[in-house]
Formats: structure tokens, sequence, C-alpha cells
């Protein structure tokens, strides 16, 4: 009787502590990156990324098509695809991780900073990266938000010497995803 | 990138060929303008890019069309068949087009 009563305190207090839903979902998410030097400012958006966040095991993974970028100019995007990433070859971009920081997050309402390592694939290099964030649970959704920079030379991405003062060498990365449960 | 219509298919069409052959399929469409005709399975109106998700037989994925800001002014309804215009960028889950225009709705 008494494990009974035990072990229902304990299912009870697991289901108020551990997020509804376990694994959420967007194919909207919006990804942007800023290029900043003396010489030029260079931003591109997508909006079609896609990200997984699994909150059983605090797993996230997204992934963009290179092509999807936009730019404000068309030759800056021809140039970006063609000569700089090559997205002929390398159609996209992943990132798949985890949230280290908490280890263990609530589902209460409010912004929570964490931390999310794991693997970044962009044009075909992989790298072992951290990388700030928040999330935010509300009624149904889940936010996501991070900043961070990656090097372009960790990519081995060749920027020829023309434009090389055009082209930061530390490009910021801009990600805000609103994901639904996935039923 | 073409501004000139090369193929003009149905979401199903576009979606099927990519579940065949991505690469093919890319050859076909890849940095194209596409005309494509579905049902609208949902709407994610944005105040700087919104898109339409069209319908194909798989159970989660479809066609996504990104709308320039400012570019969708007449907003069809979850259900609606539409014609959209777009520059295919290749399929992540879904086939993604993007700079897209709405033809009807």
């Amino acid at each position: 009787m008494k494990t009974i009563i035990i072990s229902g305190i304990l299912l009870l207090l697991g289901s108020i502590t551990s997020v509804e839903a376990q694994k959420y979902f967007t194919r909207e998410a919006q990804v942007s990156f800023f290029s900043d030097t003396p010489m030029e400012e260079i931003e591109a958006h997508n909006g079609t990324s896609t990200c997984v966040v699994d909150f059983e095991d605090q797993r996230m993974e997204f992934a963009v098509l290179i092509k999807a970028f936009q730019f404000e100019k068309a030759l800056m995007q021809e140039h970006f695809n063609e000569n700089y990433m090559e997205s002929h070859k390398f159609p996209k971009a992943t990132f798949k991780g985890k949230i280290i920081n908490p280890t263990e997050l609530s589902a209460k309402k409010g912004k929570q900073d964490v931390e999310v390592q794991g693997t970044l694939t962009i044009h075909g290099v992989d790298q072992e990266v951290t990388a700030p964030g928040t999330i935010e649970f509300t009624k149904e959704n889940v936010m996501v938000s991070s900043v961070f920079t990656v090097a372009v030379s960790d990519y081995d991405i060749d920027i020829p010497g023309v434009v090389r003062d055009n082209i930061a060498k530390e490009v910021e990365i801009t990600v805000d995803a609103t994901l639904e449960p996935l039923k | 990138m073409s501004e000139e219509v090369t193929a003009q298919v149905t979401a199903q069409e576009l979606f099927s060929d990519y579940e065949e052959d991505e690469s093919t399929a890319n050859e076909k469409y890849l940095d194209e303008m596409v005309e494509v005709t579905g049902k609208i399975e949902r709407v994610n109106v944005e105040q700087e890019k919104s898109t339409i998700q069209l319908k194909t037989d798989h159970m989660m994925a479809g066609i996504i069309c990104e709308f320039e800001a400012g570019e969708l002014t007449n907003i069809p309804a979850e259900g609606d068949t539409i014609t959209v215009r777009g520059i295919c960028t290749g399929k992540l889950m879904d086939v993604v087009l993007v700079r897209c225009i709405l033809m009807n709705s």
C-alpha cells in the first residue's frame, strides 16, 4: 500500500514537472546572418528552416537550405551560393546537438537561458560548437532564439582577396523559431 | 536564376519528383521559377516573411512557399486551392520555394 501511494505521488510530481508535449517542431524557423566590416554590411535571411526539439532528451536539430537565404542584392546571393558556399555541392547546413545547460529544463513560463552544444555542419565541414540562447514556453508553443558567431575559415570557405575586406572573418548568426507540439 | 516559368506542376507532382530522386529533381527544378498548384495545408502570416504550406499525400511534408514581406496582401484560407510561382531551392523535409508570387486564389 505504501509503495502504491509513494509511486502515485512520484507519478503526480513527474507529470507536473515534465514538459507536457515532448517534441516540438517548426518548418518556419528564421535564420539570418550578418557580416559587418568597415567596407560593407551584408545580411541574409532564411525563413524556411526546420527545427525539432525533443525535451525528453533535450536534443535539438536545425536544418536550412543554403539557396533559401535571401540577400538584398541578387549578385551577392549568386556569389554566396556559387563561389563561397558551393551550394550545388553542399545544399544544406545543419546543427545537431543538445541543451547542455540546464541539464533539466522545466516547462515553467517565461524565458530561460540555455546553452546548446553540438555539431554545426556548413559547407560540408563539421565543427563542434557551443552557443547561448533562450527558450520560452508559452501556452501552446516553444520559442527558441540564439545569437552566435562562426568563423568563416573554420568551414573551409574560401574568400578571394579582392573581396576579403568586404566580408567579415566572423559572421553573426541569429536564430528565431516558434515551435509547435508535434502530435 | 530564371525569371521565366520553366515548369508547371501540382504540389504532389513536385513533391513526388523529389521523393523519387532528389538529384534528378534538382536538375529539373533547382534555381528555376516553378509554378505550383495545390491545396493549402497551413498559412503562417508574419510581419516579415509569410509562408504557405501546400498539401501532398505525405503525412508530414509538403511544399513550403515563402513570400517576401508585403508580398502576400490577399491572404488565402486553409483548404483553398492556389497557384504560386517561386524559385525552387531544393528539399529539406518539404520542397522549398522562395520569393513566391500568388497567381490566383
